[in-house]
């Protein structure tokens, strides 16, 4: 059964509350703070019913009509802060499915959450009689629609057998040796290399290099990017923040940071940084001195390098060979752990993780040699 | 519940007495004599309610109603057949229903 469900809840100790519900619901819930978050979210997500905290900004109506406006049919649930019958018929007229009193307990949302999941979808019944009566025609077209599919499929399989064809590489050895940093743009991928530091702008289908910009005064061990910056870590602990123009103009820097991050990522909303050595994982607001918000410590084996999505944190963990998969609001839980097949190389050293589009991007050091591949993101 | 047309519905405030707060449900049926109700909340067989809801351009408040039967589906949702109590409410919804149904 498809079980994801989106959670819209400001509140820390509510969440904490409906994780604990949720998981034991067997729902793999993901958690929103507001509307916006939850719509920034909700394509890549799909959940199939949304609950949302009643009593929180923007109220709960103006949320059942963005959210219905989005996805209307979509079963919503409003989770009340106390038992107020009228409030909650005004709501369902509004759209909502059913409202939760509180407390909110397993008891109380279970039959929520299954009658959600149950309605989401469509049921389709389909007229047997109209059925029987076209069943003559139907098992002519049928059978004629076989005889073409065998004959097409035959063709096909013969092209694809005996024709030689080019095949899209997903993997790139690249013409320099230590890559730090990587971030997919729209139209290139860019890899920092701290021995020659420069950052280095590749073509995302054959991987030339289109251009290079060298970085005198700093030594790349990390790269990030926003909307409208890159960020880039230097040997000596310092973030700067520079102008994505053509020399990328530095346009700010923070103080030294101990201990030095060698990852950095940014998922919408915060900036985060992470130390392979010690495993911590950093939070911090995206201004420009990048103030700590709170320090997790990363929970798989061994943390190689890190990134994130505005939905989640990704980490290169050679310790378990996998990717892992981890929550944004709370770090040092691993939602799941995916192998990576290119781990069987034991010479390779991953240094870089990017996730853009439904893609996850790693550069590294396998030997003498660096290279750049992506692999389909994990479920 | 049909689930196709579950969250369409009529939405319903239900009180059961006077000293607990009113609960909330779904119409799933309504004929001028009897009713079928869907919530989450469980109630007994036999226990006495006064409805709430809005059917087309009439309010309904207070209609009372005794639960005949009580059935719990596999969601954890309870179907309850409602049977109306008083004679002079009846004939206000008769009439509600009446204009609301396709001449």
């Amino acid at each position: 059964m498809f079980n994801t469900v989106q959670i819209i809840c400001a509140s820390e100790k509510n969440r904490l509350i409906l994780r604990g519900i949720f998981k034991n619901l067997g729902a793999d819930a993901v958690f929103s703070n507001d509307l916006n978050d939850a719509l920034a979210v909700f394509e890549k997500a799909r959940p199939a019913a949304v609950f949302l905290a009643d009593g929180e900004e923007p109220p709960a109506e103006i949320q059942l009509r963005e959210l219905r406006r989005v996805a209307p049919f979509i079963p919503l649930l409003v989770l009340l802060k106390r038992r107020d019958a009228t409030r909650a018929v005004e709501l369902m007229k509004l759209g909502a499915l059913d409202c939760a009193q509180s407390p909110w307990t397993e008891e109380e949302l279970r039959p929520l959450y299954r009658k959600a999941l149950n309605l989401s979808g469509t049921a389709i019944e389909l007229d047997s009689l109209a059925l029987r009566r076209g069943r003559r025609s139907l098992a002519a077209a049928l059978a004629l629609f076989l005889g073409f599919a065998g004959f097409a499929g035959g063709l096909y399989y013969g092209f694809k057998r005996y024709s030689p064809h080019a095949q899209q590489p997903h993997s790139f050895y690249l013409p320099y040796a230590h890559p730090t940093g990587i971030i997919i743009k729209k139209d290139s991928v860019l890899i920092s290399d701290w021995y020659s530091q420069a950052l280095y702008e590749h073509n995302p289908k054959t991987f030339g290099i289109k251009k290079v910009t060298s970085l005198t005064d700093v030594t790349p061990v990390a790269l990030a990017a926003s909307q409208d910056s890159l960020w880039l870590a230097g040997t000596n602990g310092v973030i700067e923040r520079r102008l994505l123009d053509a020399g990328y103009t530095r346009a700010s820097k923070t103080a030294a940071f101990k201990p030095t991050p060698d990852s950095a990522c940014f998922d919408g909303l915060y900036f985060w940084t992470a130390d392979s050595r010690t495993g911590a994982i950093t939070k911090r607001m995206p201004g420009d001195s990048l103030e700590e918000l709170k320090a997790y410590k990363y929970p798989g084996q061994k943390l190689a390098a890190l990134t994130c999505d505005t939905r989640f944190l990704w980490a290169a963990d050679p310790g378990l060979r996998s990717v892992v998969k981890l929550s944004l609001d709370d770090p040092e839980r691993i939602i799941s752990k995916t192998q990576l097949p290119q781990y069987s190389s034991r010479t390779l050293k991953i240094t870089a993780l990017a996730a853009k589009d439904g893609l996850l991007w790693f550069a590294g050091e396998d030997g003498d040699r660096a290279l750049a591949f992506y692999t389909d993101e994990p479920k | 519940m049909n689930p196709n047309k579950a969250d369409s519905y009529i939405p319903a405030v239900m009180k059961t007495s006077l000293d607990l707060p009113p609960l909330w449900g779904r119409l799933s049926f309504l004929s001028p004599l009897d009713a079928e109700l869907v919530s989450h909340f469980e109630l007994p067989a036999g226990r006495t309610l006064a409805l709430t809801f809005e059917l087309g351009r009439a309010s309904f408040e207070d209609i009372r109603a005794r639960i005949k039967k009580a059935a719990r589906d596999a969601d954890g949702y309870y179907n309850y057949a409602l049977v109306f109590l008083d004679p002079g409410q009846t004939a206000l919804l008769k009439a509600a229903i009446a204009e609301l149904s396709p001449r």
